[in-house]
């Protein structure tokens, strides 16, 4: 895969989240939605139970313990969940692109094989180790974090079902699910005050 | 429950699909083709004389030697005999005071060339 192609690979990746992003943001509502559309303006105070939260977390990690009010717990969750998977994509990204080059890279050496010299191989020879060990190091790196986010979700999961987690704590107050209403676009918001 | 399974099946996925299932090619070019060693050049009447030595001869099919002058242009010859240990070559017409480098590399049937030897340098006198 050439360079080129990879970043047109890229493009359109990002071409489609921005795109089903703004499907998501112009969807037109429903005329239900529209009928009760005065009556979902206010927001009305949901006390998040514990299968709730379990659910949350389920979902991704840290949210359930945001919605009970474990702020650090669950922003700490969501930080590590996030920055794992990232790294992890990117990571992935690059391994692939890196494949890509090293199959290049390899087929060229065994082309090599008539007609050429000793220096024209062992130059490319030195390239393809190079980018084998580019690979591995990808290879590395993304096994590493997938682990990482992996292990981040169960504790997660540990967190809401056994070391309290999912349980309200005596200071938290509540979550409000606040419908948001406009001219533009339909969604719902979780607000927690503290 | 249904939710954690799937998201937890996704993450089993996720890791289980980060296989490094490429292999560095075996390196062909190493130790294929020996290097011609102990390379000395003569003159005499006007013909460049060049003998070399190698530790084997397995997939050598030919040697080829080259000739630089001090300019920088190369002329090749082919000798097509795995056996040959000396060359001789008489059209070069060396001028007095310039220098020939020398230097020596197998070759197997398919022209694939193997590492050159040291340069040696023939100064005209």
């Amino acid at each position: 895969m050439t360079e080129r192609s990879y970043m047109n690979m890229r493009w359109g990746r990002g071409a489609f989240i921005l795109l089903s992003a703004l499907l998501l943001a112009s969807s037109p509502r429903s005329e239900a939605q529209d009928a009760s559309g005065v009556e979902r303006l206010g927001s009305h105070k949901e006390p998040v139970t514990r299968p709730q939260a379990i659910a949350l977390s389920a979902v991704f990690p840290g949210l359930g313990q945001l919605a009970t009010g474990h702020r650090d717990r669950g922003t700490a969750l969501v930080t590590a969940e996030l920055a794992c998977l990232v790294i992890w994509l990117t990571s992935h990204e690059d391994f692939d692109t890196q494949k890509a080059q090293f199959e290049i890279e390899s087929e060229r050496y065994l082309s090599l094989r008539e007609g050429s010299s000793y220096e024209e191989v062992e130059a490319s020879w030195q390239r393809l180790s190079a980018k084998k060990d580019d690979l591995d190091g990808s290879h590395t790196r993304r096994r590493l974090f997938g682990v990482l986010a992996a292990a981040v979700y169960g504790y997660s999961l540990v967190d809401v079902l056994v070391l309290g987690g999912g349980e309200v704590p005596q200071s938290a107050i509540s979550v409000n699910v606040v419908p948001m209403v406009d001219s533009r676009a339909t969604g719902v918001a979780v607000v927690a005050r503290f | 429950m249904t939710t954690k399974i799937f998201t937890l099946g996704l993450f089993l996925f996720m890791i289980a699909g980060c296989s490094n299932d490429t292999e560095l090619s075996t390196a062909y070019h190493q130790n294929y083709l020996a290097m011609p060693t102990d390379v000395e050049v003569s003159l005499s009447r006007g013909n460049v004389e060049v003998i070399w030595q190698i530790e084997s001869t397995d997939n050598v099919a030919a040697f080829v030697v080259s000739f630089t002058d001090a300019t920088g242009s190369e002329e090749t010859r082919s000798v097509e005999d795995p056996e040959a240990r000396s060359f001789v070559e008489g059209s070069l017409d060396p001028e007095s005071g310039s220098i020939i480098q020398v230097r020596v590399r197998a070759a197997d049937e398919n022209d694939f060339l193997g590492p050159l030897s040291a340069v040696v340098s023939l100064i005209v006198e």
